[in-house]
């Protein structure tokens, strides 16, 4: 997974990020929550771990903004923090986040969070990916619905009231196009000249 | 327990001398070090650089009566006292954050003085550590 920390405490960014040293995991630690939201611009993180008390930019309000942007992957957010009342719990998870691990951590706890934030970025990646395949399904059907039933012969076309049309009134009924009427060449030798061959002739005899 | 901070009087020494917290909690330090002693050396080391740092700066917000700076400051030692299981420093700055949160000057001099003496103590512990 790709992984930030963010916390203005070297001691507790040091721990965090050696808690992760030996999982398979790409981790940047940042020393802020501004650099934090910086890199969150920049990139797409499955997981922020996130101190709440920082300078200018806090946990909750990195959380706030994350979840303002619409559109985007999904991102799992833990806060960390001293505080512990419930009114802290309440604010930091109304806020966005999805977990909530109080200081001081042992690593153990802070590693077993972690598998279960892996377990739902892991949902929620094959939700997405559900998502899209439904969506192409959708437009699928959306195309189906579009193919006309059109006469072999004689190409009029049945519309939705199950009545047959000319192939161009369909069109110009249905805003499709408009026509202007011409004729091309195969027709021009195959219809119009034996039309006039066959007047001409008849002239002739007449005359 | 005296980890919390008596209601209705002025902080005391006594409360401090109540407070019945280890100053350094070893369980704690290997449970967020995972043991690792390399580690822990580096971790006392960064905690004394940066608690260095702040108390001055803590001192003089109390100084000051800047008690919105006593409390962040106070909240940013507890945090990084209590991950390495400074449990009694912690503790002290965790009760002189309440008093800045809640505006509390009434003891605050002699809470500051006991985080120092606390800190005197678990700094001469991690020193050796970090040595």
């Amino acid at each position: 997974m790709k992984i930030l920390i963010a916390d203005d405490d070297p001691v507790s960014r040091r721990l965090l990020e050696d808690s992760l040293a030996d999982l398979d995991h790409d981790v940047t630690v940042v020393c802020d929550g501004r650099e934090a939201w910086s890199h969150l611009m920049e990139q797409r993180y499955d997981v922020v771990v996130s101190d709440w008390m920082m300078p200018e930019i806090d946990g909750v309000e990195l959380c706030r903004r994350l979840r303002a942007r619409t559109g985007d992957p999904f991102c799992y957010v833990m806060l960390i923090t001293s505080r512990d009342t419930t009114d802290d719990v309440v604010e930091g998870i109304t806020a966005g986040a999805n977990d909530f691990m109080t200081k001081p951590w042992k690593r153990e706890e802070f590693r077993a969070r972690l598998c279960a934030a892996e377990r739902v970025v892991q949902l929620e990646r094959t939700l997405a990916s559900r998502v899209a395949e439904l969506q192409k399904a959708l437009e699928e059907v959306a195309t189906l619905k579009e193919i006309l039933p059109i006469c072999m012969y004689c190409k009029n076309i049945r519309d939705d009231e199950q009545a047959w049309q000319k192939i161009d009134d369909y069109i110009q009924k249905e805003g499709l196009a408009s026509f202007t009427h011409a004729i091309c060449p195969d027709c021009y030798e195959g219809q119009v000249q034996p039309m006039l061959k066959e007047m001409h002739d008849r002239n002739r005899k007449a005359s | 327990m005296g980890a919390t901070r008596p209601r209705g009087r002025e902080w005391t020494m006594a409360d401090h001398d109540d407070v019945q917290h280890e100053v350094l909690n070893m369980r704690q330090f290997e449970d967020a070090t995972g043991g690792d002693v390399e580690l822990m050396q580096e971790l006392a080391g960064l905690y004394l650089a940066d608690a260095d740092a702040q108390m001055p700066g803590l001192e003089e917000a109390v100084v000051q009566r800047d008690m919105e700076r006593v409390s962040r400051v106070a909240h940013g030692l507890k945090g990084s006292s209590a991950s390495i299981g400074a449990d009694r420093v912690a503790n002290v700055f965790k009760i002189i954050e309440a008093m800045g949160r809640d505006g509390t000057e009434d003891g605050l001099d002699d809470a500051v003085a006991a985080a120092r003496d606390a800190y005197v103590v678990v700094r001469e512990r991690l020193t050796r550590m970090a040595a």
